[in-house]
């Protein structure tokens, strides 16, 4: 038998620490960096046909309108994103999430199939003045208010590593979601695009602000 | 540095200009120590300390000073810096200086005054046009390691740095509604025009100064000096929030769909790039449309050694003296074929030079500037410049043939204006010639861009006002916005006149007349060019090398295009263009690599095992873009293939332990999934029971073998594919495509799901016993056989437990969430410690499978059928599926082919090649007699020699029989006997026990 449970860890373990790094200065840094850990994930992928059904089910589930599009929407413990047409990735974080995924899984397993990619992910949290200057050192999409704005997502990529964007709140902030394989190549070119501005990582983000 | 020397700028005019003299700036020429002003280009200190002779030219070695003031210039060309910083080729015209600045000059030995290979111009007649490849044609051999080191020791300009560049630098994106390209008058006003209405404007200018033109011409605009109108548009612009200000930007290319290439010197302007900052950044700007506004480049006139230093273009004279404050000549002469020309003496005699003479060759000449006690000389030319290392005097020449000799200097030419028209260019449009200016003007412009001011031809301020301004209105208007406030059309009284009847070159006239300065290209060259047959444009510039460089021939090649038209008896509208490519300047390696340097030039893929491997001491390999355990070395063994030999043992006799996460895993769900599956794989999968595996193979539509892998039925509408790792993303791009495009009417979702799984292979004898003290349920044989699968537990976590086997042992692979995979084979070996549990990697992996006959990536090679591979058996009779058609076709099925056979070495110590030919033992061996090769060998451990599998014409009549393994590139021959591919345990019973 085994003695323990299996420890999950990060993909970014050992690569950061807490602390201000990059340029100094007197004032608060260009941005934050956080690993958003603990989010439990579900790949949702419309049935043939049932993205009328997936919409109105996922809707009544949430309280938000889901749409079939680039956008991230919360309710009911969960965050969608829109990854792909008749496609969503769905978060859950923090108290509740098997209930949350529970319900989820039942309203929706007859007209999607669902995946886990929960440890298939690495989700970084970018806030803070500089952040759309970090961004656009390696994501060829505008972010700029009038093209993106909190509430829109997109699947792009940014330095060659395919990634989910999404806009949390005006800071801004930005969650980037990038295969777990690729978190380490991703975080060197984000600490690098980064240091001009000065950043500070921090031990990860609280769960009220999700 | 001697200060006191080194302050004194002997030719810097007391006041006016746009330098900063509260300010100095100490830099270094040649080791020699002179000072310089903030503001200041290396290029105006270097005139402001009287230093006209810069370099020497690329091909005579002739003494070369400044021709221009901007990015145009051919000859100014230094190795700025020094070490790992050194940058061979670089503009002095535009290089900001900067404190401490360091430079030298190029091509000249021992010195620059005075320089051994200028004895090449006694030889010039040899050093013509094509010399290279006329000359050194003969003996042929001599040619690679003669001639070509000793041309490329007497030409080349510059020495690259040959060390690491020190610095960083970065790629970005930027996004804009409207992007304009130059910041002179025309630029200006569009960005002005744009910004206010509120879109998005990005104004990107390559000197570090906003302004163009404005900052060199006395231009007096809404009444006052042309230099505070851009000031005080400058800090309109830089208030409004939609307006981006690129200096020290040069866009260099246009590419598709609105996307344009700039790169910006970031700290060029610096001795070194402060901490954290990038030296340049290479751009990406998007931009729905985009107004060129890049000006125009002067033309210069081949006369007798018009490369003289101190023969300067007219407008740079006046760019000298009105924006840097320098006074380039005391005594100097103007050579103007064109009204612009005349306004240069009025520029130099407000800075107190000497006007000598102007020299106009037309017979009326516009006279602006009657009220200058001017010496005008009507219907004349330069014929000479006199002088040797600096230009002393010129001769004159009428139209009746009297020669007069005048002493200068200074020589200011001008000859009309090249429009700056190189991006409409950049997708495909040709320029055409217009008359009323003598010059190319664009005939139409990629899409989502407009053409403005002198860069389309409309060389006056007034029009390039109004340009702006309309293009802007245009721009923002075009681009969908809706905004509305506008801009003014600001009052200019000058209208200065533009007549010009262009002179190219000065005929009879003695000593070399140059077109292109920076290739030291002739009139000569060119009418050689000419008289050898390569009389058309582009093959003009590969004959003669004209228009190549660092300045694409910017101040060369129209000139070049008239005279060859004068030679042909042709209008210069028949001789037609070359056309300009991206980029317009030179642009640095770094600036288009950005972060993508050293082990970040690609992303890397780390297994969720990588730390755990890594302190196991793993030694690495790349397999894509994975990073894999090669193998994992221990203390003793001195060589890899102990390492390998030793895990292997490991896995036949006890257990071993893999991480396996690479491959690729595709998880297919739907009504439709078993359906679906029987069309995209050879054997029928939708008759495979839930909990159970089955090998499986993907042709692709021609027939060839794609991939094989295994897949398992999870549930009843639920499966999970596996791939190779190396045909991860291709399977699942052609799984995508059957089902989107092939048949859309299957319910069935296909979703990658390789990243979310550490798979970690246990292999071995000893395997089940690991596993059974982790796992509480039942694993023995008969509840969990060979290709079954169990959805299991192991210290409450959640595991998939497949019983597949690649190495032929008794193995079960273990999927668990790839965060917990670290954990697991922490587990694992703990588990297996006394069991004498080891971890392997890829080199025993490929052991093992080539032991086992398993064909993988260098047998499915994209050339092989099910056939060749000995796997027909497993395609299904009753349904039909991608490639079967395909795959029928006589040739895939005819019976002389070549097929997959093991091979083993007579004598056991002989060592096999993969790569070898397989020739009978009798025959000779060449192509003719070539009936196979050899794929994949190892050291078999187990068996005690080398195995091999390979492909061997009608192998399987042969089996027992012999054949040659033949390396001709290694030089070895060697005598096998073909088997079947399997070498161990052919029956299977191991794995099944």
């Amino acid at each position: 038998m085994a003695r323990t449970a299996l420890i999950a860890m990060s993909a970014l373990a050992g690569t950061i620490e807490p602390g201000r790094f990059g340029a100094p200065g007197d004032g608060p840094p260009g941005v934050r960096l956080a690993e958003r850990t603990g989010v439990l994930i579900r790949h949702i992928a419309s049935r043939k046909g049932k993205v009328p059904d997936v919409l109105a089910r996922m809707s009544s589930l949430t309280g938000a309108s889901l749409v079939d599009g680039p956008r991230v929407v919360m309710g009911g413990g969960l965050e969608l994103v829109g990854s792909a047409p008749g496609q969503w990735l769905a978060l859950a974080a923090g108290e509740g999430t098997d209930e949350v995924l529970a319900k989820l899984t039942d309203a929706v397993a007859d007209v999607a199939s669902l995946t886990d990619h929960s440890a298939a992910k690495m989700i970084v949290r970018i806030e803070g003045p500089s952040a759309r200057n970090v961004l656009a050192k390696g994501c060829p999409i505008d972010l700029h208010p009038v093209a993106f704005q909190p509430g829109s997502a997109a699947t792009t990529q940014i330095d060659q590593i395919v990634c989910q964007l999404w806009q949390v709140d005006a800071t801004p902030a930005y969650d980037i979601m990038v295969n777990r394989s690729l978190a380490r190549s991703f975080w060197s070119w984000l600490a690098q695009s980064a240091t001009e501005f000065g950043y500070e990582v921090s031990d990860g983000v609280p769960t009220s602000s999700r | 540095m001697s200060e006191q020397g080194a302050t004194r700028q002997a030719w810097r005019r007391s006041s006016g200009g746009l330098i900063d003299r509260s300010r100095t700036l100490p830099f270094t020429f040649d080791g020699k120590s002179y000072c310089g002003h903030p503001g200041d280009t290396l290029a105006s200190a270097l005139l402001a300390n009287g230093v006209h002779l810069v370099g020497r030219s690329f091909k005579y070695h002739r003494p070369r000073g400044i021709l221009t003031a901007g990015s145009e210039e051919p000859n100014a060309l230094v190795e700025l810096r020094d070490g790992a910083r050194r940058e061979p080729n670089t503009r002095a015209t535009t290089v900001e200086l900067y404190h401490g600045l360091a430079c030298a000059s190029q091509n000249r030995w021992p010195s620059l005054e005075f320089d051994v290979m200028a004895a090449t111009s006694l030889l010039a007649p040899v050093f013509s046009a094509g010399f290279y490849y006329k000359t050194f044609m003969w003996p042929a051999p001599f040619w690679e390691k003669l001639y070509e080191p000793a041309i490329r020791r007497a030409a080349g300009l510059g020495r690259a740095a040959q060390l690491p560049d020190p610095d960083t630098y970065e790629n970005a994106w930027a996004h804009c509604d409207v992007l304009v390209v130059g910041s002179g008058p025309t630029g200006l006003m569009a960005a002005l025009t744009a910004g206010r209405a509120g879109a998005r404007v990005i104004m990107a200018e390559e000197d570090f100064q906003l302004g163009g033109r404005l900052l060199s011409e006395p231009f007096v605009i809404d009444g006052q000096p042309a230099a505070d109108w851009v000031q005080s548009t400058i800090s309109e612009l830089a208030s409004l929030g939609n307006v981006r200000l690129m200096p020290r930007t040069t866009v260099f290319g246009v590419y598709d769909h609105g996307t344009y290439g700039a790169v910006e010197r970031v700290n060029d302007h610096v001795r070194s790039p402060p901490a954290f900052e990038p030296r340049q950044r290479g751009w990406r700007i998007v931009a729905k449309r985009a107004v060129l506004a890049a000006g125009a480049i002067e033309r210069p006139i081949a006369f007798a050694n018009n490369d003289r230093p101190g023969v300067m273009l007219a407008s740079a004279v006046r760019s000298y003296i009105n924006r840097f404050g320098v006074t380039p000549g005391k005594r100097a002469i103007i050579f103007t074929a064109g009204d612009d020309g005349w306004r240069t003496s009025q520029a130099l005699a407000a800075a107190g030079a000497d006007v000598v003479a102007v020299i106009d060759p037309r017979k009326e000449p516009v006279l602006l500037l009657g009220r200058n006690p001017l010496k005008l000389v009507r219907g004349t030319v330069v014929t000479r410049a006199i002088g040797s290392r600096c230009i002393e005097a010129v001769e004159v020449r009428d139209t009746a043939g009297h020669r007069a000799t005048i002493d200068c200097d200074l020589l200011a030419v001008s000859n009309g204006w090249n429009p700056a028209l190189h991006l409409t260019c950049h997708l495909g449009s040709k320029p055409i010639w217009n008359e009323e200016i003598s010059a190319f003007v664009p005939q139409s412009a990629p899409p989502g861009m407009a053409v403005g001011g002198a860069a389309t031809g409309h060389l006056s301020l007034k029009e390039a006002v109004a340009d702006g301004l309309r293009l802007g209105h245009e721009a923002v208007r075009d681009a969908g916005f809706a905004g509305s406030a506008r801009a003014d059309l600001p009052s200019i009284e000058s209208d200065e006149d533009q007549g010009v009847e262009p002179v190219w070159r000065i005929k009879s006239s003695r000593g070399k007349a140059f077109v292109d300065f920076q290739n030291d290209v002739t009139t000569s060259d060119i009418a050689l060019s000419h008289r050898e047959g390569y009389s058309a444009a582009e093959h003009l510039k590969r004959y003669t090398t004209l228009g190549m460089g660092t300045d694409q021939g910017k101040t060369a090649s129209v000139t070049a295009l008239a005279i060859m038209a004068e030679l042909t008896g042709r209008a210069i509208s028949e001789v037609g263009t070359t056309v300009f490519r991206p980029p317009y300047t030179p642009v640095s390696f770094g600036a288009i690599a950005g972060q993508r340097r050293g082990s970040a030039f690609r992303p890397m893929r780390r297994t969720p095992t990588h730390d755990w491997a890594t302190a196991q001491g793993a030694v690495f390999i790349e397999a894509g873009l994975w990073l894999r355990a090669q193998y994992f070395p221990r203390p003793g063994e001195t060589d890899w293939r102990q390492a390998v030999a030793r895990e292997v043992m490991t896995v036949r006799t006890a257990v071993g332990i893999c991480d396996v996460s690479t491959l690729g895993k595709i998880d297919i769900q739907g009504p439709d999934a078993g359906a679906f599956l029987d069309r995209v794989y050879v054997n029928m999968l939708s008759t495979l029971a839930v909990g159970k595996v089955r090998y499986a193979v993907v042709l692709r539509e021609d027939g060839f073998v794609m991939d094989d892998g295994t897949v398992c039925r999870l549930g009843p509408e639920h499966f999970l594919a596996t791939t190779t790792t190396a045909n991860a993303a291709k399977v699942l791009a052609h799984l995508d495509f059957c089902h989107q495009v092939l048949w859309p009417q299957l319910d069935v979702s296909i979703v990658p799901v390789t990243e979310q799984w550490a798979q970690i292979s246990i292999a071995g004898p000893r395997s089940r016993d690991v596993l059974e003290r982790l796992i509480d349920a039942d694993i023995s044989n008969s509840t969990l056989p060979y290709m079954g699968f169990s959805q299991i537990e192991i210290g409450g976590t959640a595991c998939r437990l497949f019983r597949v086997s690649f190495s032929g042992e008794r193995a079960y692979e273990i999927a668990v969430g790839a965060a917990c995979g670290e954990a697991l084979m922490r587990e694992l070996m703990e588990a297996g410690g006394d069991l004498g549990i080891a971890p392997y990697g890829m080199e025993a992996l490929g052991v093992m499978r080539i032991e086992k006959g398993h064909a993988s990536t260098p047998e499915i090679d994209g050339r092989t059928t099910l056939g060749d591979l000995g796997l027909e058996k497993m395609a299904s009779r009753k349904n039909d599926f991608v490639g079967r058609v395909m795959s029928e076709r006589p040739a895939l099925v005819e019976a002389g082919r070549q097929v997959l056979v093991g091979l083993t070495p007579v004598d056991g110590a002989d060592e096999l090649v993969a790569g070898a030919h397989l020739i009978a033992p009798d025959n000779p061996a060449d192509a003719d007699h070539d009936e196979g090769h050899v794929t994949s060998v190892a050291r078999s451990p187990t068996l005690g020699h080398d195995v091999a599998l390979g492909f061997l014409r009608r192998g399987l009549d042969r089996i027992g029989g012999h054949i040659r393994a033949v390396d001709l590139l290694g030089g070895s021959d060697v005598l096998c006997k073909v088997s079947h591919p399997v070498f161990v345990d052919p029956k299977g019973d191991k794995l099944r026990g």
